[in-house]
């Protein structure tokens, strides 16, 4: 096996997977599927290891070549899920694949159905399916996609992000496929698991990336504005332009960004300017998004010349830039930090309305509280009685009044027979909460 | 005993007044009282004292946190002392809980302590209250805890009890706990969850929380209230409204003012003026931002004029630019340099085609033939192209009139293709717009498209070329005669060009259409062939064309 023909297995899945995130978004006759559709089949014309058909194999998120992992972004990635979820062990390319037959092969991906047990061939395509000890595996751990998908999401964008800063560090050319693919599987998956998905932004604090502020801005404010969009692709339009926000930090050197101590004047100067260099980066982007180029620039900007860059006639931020605002600022104050702990959700609010022209900004506030998930489910909380529950379910609407399942009685003693209550019908919406304290990690740890 | 009345009367948060383990918690209390008075046959008195609470004559200091808790809750309630004496029964722990648990606001709202005491007996419990206006204020609240806003439950608890009737609300226990929740399920959520393991692990460990840090509590104030409170109509409202291609082509503009040297300048520059070529940034900001950028008020910039036309030269949408050049004044200079910008885009010709097309200020109007002839000429291959490309906007009369008036033979090659064309529209169009035109430029033009057409030339031509009254005409339709006369003629051209002689009017054609009748060769034979001459004499009667 040779490097070369790894790149070319490489490239062919690259190609599908490209042609797989286009059928996501647009129609089967719309032109940008019909061109990537085409881009695929032309990579199958060039025999790898000189040989006609090649075998892609799928072990659990990964697609293999000749056991060489070939999963290498976010949209190969999403594809090696999708043949997960049809119960694919591997896919057979030959070299009857047409235009046509590579649209029906992505219609099957899209369907989500396993396949038969007798496999799958399409013309060009072959699909093999689960062998009897995948089966027994599958039957023996169930997945956990309630955990797992947004914490691949989270790596996805965290990968996804990094790359993106070193380009941009280094002014070459954004991968903006990477990103628009990872902004608009966040959307999806916002959609269909709504503030779950903020969940991950609490597990992988303590990991300490350099960019991890910016994907969790990014996680929280695409589920925060989930309920204003009419569908993902708006929403990846939103998750895109928050993704982008602090791009203009790659600009800036990682001794500043990194500096435990307080930044100088001229650090401080060098620091302020980030918001201008996101908007040279992104301008340079072919098709920018004015929306993505507004909240780089504007996700300092405050009301009465507060924050930085000062405000100027016709230059208002947004709704969206708001809330990336609100969500950049709260992120940063409730983050634990090696110099300092995470300030309480009710403090960072407290200390983000006292911010000088944060007051108009409290809307995006309210919307950022109704969204978080302040008792996960599987988080442990202690109710004002001294009762002891575990989190069940959340209601959006009232964060602090899910479905808990009692565990112990008031003195802390294990109930032999738990019971699960809706706090809901405790008291109304905007009444106090009959939680005392959040206690306990969320099971996504176990992961 | 009083943790237990306290506990007791922040269950009844979380549970219905009749809830059996409220009723629990009540009888557990009782019972701590009875084997308090086994042991003393003195009342317990207790006593608020500022902050702290005083048990008989001495200090509660042992939990004073319980101790000044408790004193909060007395003293909220106007109360200044209690005197639990023996033998104090269940419902007077349940009145004590129910003052407890009921919040002193909403309790003063439906008449204060008074009342809500008196309507329950209470032999072995003594309340002695503050008198109106004596209740003596303190430095600081107490814990915080019972200046919460108490639940509108609590409220109809308090109610209830208010009216002797302390059972659970109807259905408020079924509805509460959800249905079919046995320990089977429970273990089985527990293993879904992963959290045997990390319920353990966390206990060995006794690790903090790692979801977002929450104290409850804290969110009851009420400026986090107000921000909770929002539903987010304004948001959409605001979404609805807000252009972020505005606010980004301000940006952009703004970024240039601001670029503090001239190489950041030029960089800035090239940013948007590649901005600007995106269709989505053409709103009407621009045109505001152009017409800010030449009155030189905007903006600060001292090159505004310049980037206007540069600005405008780029936008990439053909109605676009002509929208821009007809909504704003130009000065003279301003709109040459424009015109030329635009002369040097790729998309030139159909641009000033349009603009051609268009109603525009006088400034530009007047230039503007002047370029799109010298673009023409710069490149007659492509001009060709586009004009067969494009002929909407090509065939329009006052973009044929620019070119015809030229002189420049431009169009000749165009034309040619346009009169062999089998789209009649497009070739009948073109040839009235020449016949109509009158001038010996279009005539020129449309001799030596039909002379370099040849045989087969479309009868529509020969019919154009009867509109000019010019010995040239004549000699072009002679020369289609002359070709046709033979056996194997093409009828419908000779008919059409005879009718087209006859039609110029001139002492000349009709000269030549008795000649083609009358002229002789020999005695049997004459110069033309029989059906040109037929022809000829039809016409010259005035006959209609077959």
């Amino acid at each position: 096996m040779r490097v070369r023909d790894v790149e070319r297995a490489e490239e062919l899945v690259r190609c599908l997977a490209s042609a797989l995130s286009a059928r996501r978004i647009y129609s089967q006759e719309h032109p940008r599927v019909k061109k990537a559709v085409r881009a695929f089949v032309a990579a199958l014309r060039a025999p790898v290891a000189g040989q006609p058909q090649i075998c892609v194999t799928v072990t659990g998120h990964t697609l293999e070549y000749e056991g060489m992992p070939i999963t290498d972004n976010t949209a190969t990635l999403r594809l090696a899920m999708c043949l997960e979820e049809i119960k694919c062990s591997g896919i057979e390319f030959g070299t009857g694949l047409t235009p046509e037959s590579a649209a029906d092969f992505l219609e099957v991906l899209l369907r989500g159905e396993p396949i038969p047990a007798e496999g799958m061939r399409l013309p060009g395509v072959q699909l093999f399916p689960w062998t009897k000890e995948e089966k027994e595996e599958d039957d023996e751990f169930p997945p956990l996609p309630e955990f797992d998908v947004p914490l691949l999401v989270y790596r996805a964008a965290l990968d996804v992000l990094d790359q993106t800063m070193e380009k941009a560090g280094a002014r070459s050319d954004l991968a903006m496929d990477d990103i628009e693919e990872v902004a608009l599987w966040t959307a999806e998956e916002s959609f269909s698991k709504g503030a779950q998905m903020i969940a991950p932004t609490q597990i992988v604090r303590q990991d300490k990336h350099t960019w991890q502020h910016s994907v969790n801005v990014f996680l929280i404010s695409t589920a925060v504005l989930q309920p204003f969009a009419r569908d993902p692709r708006e929403l990846a339009r939103f998750g895109q332009a928050a993704f982008l926000h602090d791009i203009g930090k790659s600009r800036i050197p990682r001794e500043i960004l990194q500096k435990r101590d307080r930044l100088t004047d001229e650090e401080f100067a060098l620091m302020q300017r980030h918001t201008e260099f996101g908007v040279e980066i992104l301008a340079s982007c072919p098709d920018v998004d004015p929306l993505a180029l507004e909240v780089a620039y504007c996700h300092h900007m405050r009301e009465g010349g507060h924050g930085y860059p000062k405000p100027f006639e016709g230059i208002k931020p947004g709704p969206i830039s708001d809330v990336v605002q609100v969500v950049d600022m709260f992120e940063a104050l409730t983050a634990p930090r090696p110099y300092k702990g995470g300030l309480d959700v009710a403090e960072a609010l407290a200390t983000i309305l006292k911010t000088p022209g944060m007051d108009k900004k409290r809307a995006a506030m309210g919307l950022l509280v109704r969204r978080l998930t302040l008792a996960p489910p599987g988080s442990e909380v202690v109710l004002e009685t001294g009762e002891h529950a575990i989190v069940l379910n959340t209601h959006e609407a009232a964060p602090l009044r899910p479905l808990v399942r009692f565990i112990t009685d008031v003195k802390g003693v294990p109930l032999e027979k738990p019971f699960d209550a809706d706090l809901r019908q405790y008291g109304a919406e905007g009444g106090r909460s009959p939680i005392r304290k959040v206690l306990l990690k969320p099971a996504y740890k176990a992961l | 005993m009083l943790r237990g009345l306290l506990v007791a009367a922040r269950m009844l948060l979380l549970y219905p007044a009749g809830h059996t383990r409220v009723a629990r918690k009540l009888g557990e209390i009782r019972s701590d009282f009875a084997n308090l008075f086994a042991q003393r046959a003195d009342p317990l008195e207790l006593t608020v004292a500022g902050h702290r609470l005083l048990v008989g004559d001495a200090k509660f200091d042992q939990f004073s946190e319980i101790g000044e808790s408790f004193a909060g809750y007395l003293r909220h309630r106007h109360i200044r002392a209690v005197v639990i004496a023996p033998g104090v029964d269940l419902d007077e722990v349940r009145l004590l809980v129910d003052l407890l648990g009921i919040d002193h606001r909403a309790l003063f709202r439906v008449g204060g302590t008074k009342p809500f005491l008196d309507a329950r007996p209470h032999p072995h419990v003594q309340f002695l209250l503050f008198e109106a206006g004596t209740v003596p204020a303190l430095p600081a609240a107490g814990t915080g805890a019972e200046d919460a806003p108490l639940d509108p439950v609590l409220r109809s608890i308090a109610a209830e009890a208010e009216a002797g009737d302390a059972g659970p609300p109807a259905g408020a226990e079924g509805d509460a706990r959800v249905q079919g929740s046995d320990q089977e399920r429970f273990e089985q959520q527990l293993e879904e969850f992963a959290l045997r393991d990390l319920l353990e692990k966390a206990k060995k460990e006794g690790e903090e929380a790692v979801a977002f840090a929450v104290e409850p509590r804290l969110l009851a104030d009420a400026e986090v209230q107000a921000c909770l409170a929002d539903d987010g109509s304004a948001m959409r409202e605001r979404l609805r409204r807000h252009s972020s291609e505005d606010t980004a082509l301000r940006i952009l503009f703004r970024m240039l003012a601001e670029a503090p040297d001239e190489e950041q300048y030029k960089q800035r520059r090239r940013l948007l003026l590649q901005a600007v070529r995106d269709p989505r940034f053409f709103t009407g900001e621009l045109i505001h931002v152009i017409r800010g950028l030449l009155d030189k008020s905007d903006w600060g910039f001292e090159r505004g004029a310049e980037l206007a036309q540069s600005v405008i030269a780029y936008v990439n949408d053909a109605a676009a630019v002509t929208q821009l050049l007809a909504s704003i004044p130009l000065l003279p200079e301003t709109a040459k340099g424009v015109l030329q910008s635009l002369a040097a885009r790729e998309d030139a010709l159909p641009l000033l085609g349009r603009l051609l097309t268009s109603q525009l200020p006088s400034t530009v109007a007047d230039d503007l033939p002047r370029v799109f002839v010298a673009l023409c000429e710069a490149d007659p291959r492509r001009f060709a192209q586009w004009a067969l490309q494009d002929r909407a906007t090509f065939l329009r009369p006052s973009v044929l009139r620019i070119l015809i008036d030229s002189s420049s033979g431009l169009l000749a090659p165009v034309c040619e293709r346009l009169l062999l064309e089998r789209q009649a529209h497009d070739r009948k169009k073109l040839l009235h717009l020449l016949g109509s035109n009158g001038g010996e430029p279009a005539l020129r033009l449309l001799a030596r498209a039909v002379r370099a057409c040849g045989p087969g030339v479309a009868p529509d031509a020969l019919q154009a070329l009867g509109r000019f009254p010019h010995p040239l005409a004549l000699e072009v339709l002679r020369e289609v005669v002359e070709r046709n006369n033979r056996d194997d003629l093409d009828l419908e051209e000779v008919e059409a060009a005879l009718h087209s002689i006859h039609a110029l009017g001139i002492k000349e054609a009709h000269a030549f259409l008795w000649e083609v009748v009358q002229s002789r060769r020999s005695l049997f034979s004459y110069a033309y062939v029989r059906p040109v001459r037929v022809t000829a004499e039809t016409v010259l009667q005035g006959g209609v064309r077959r």
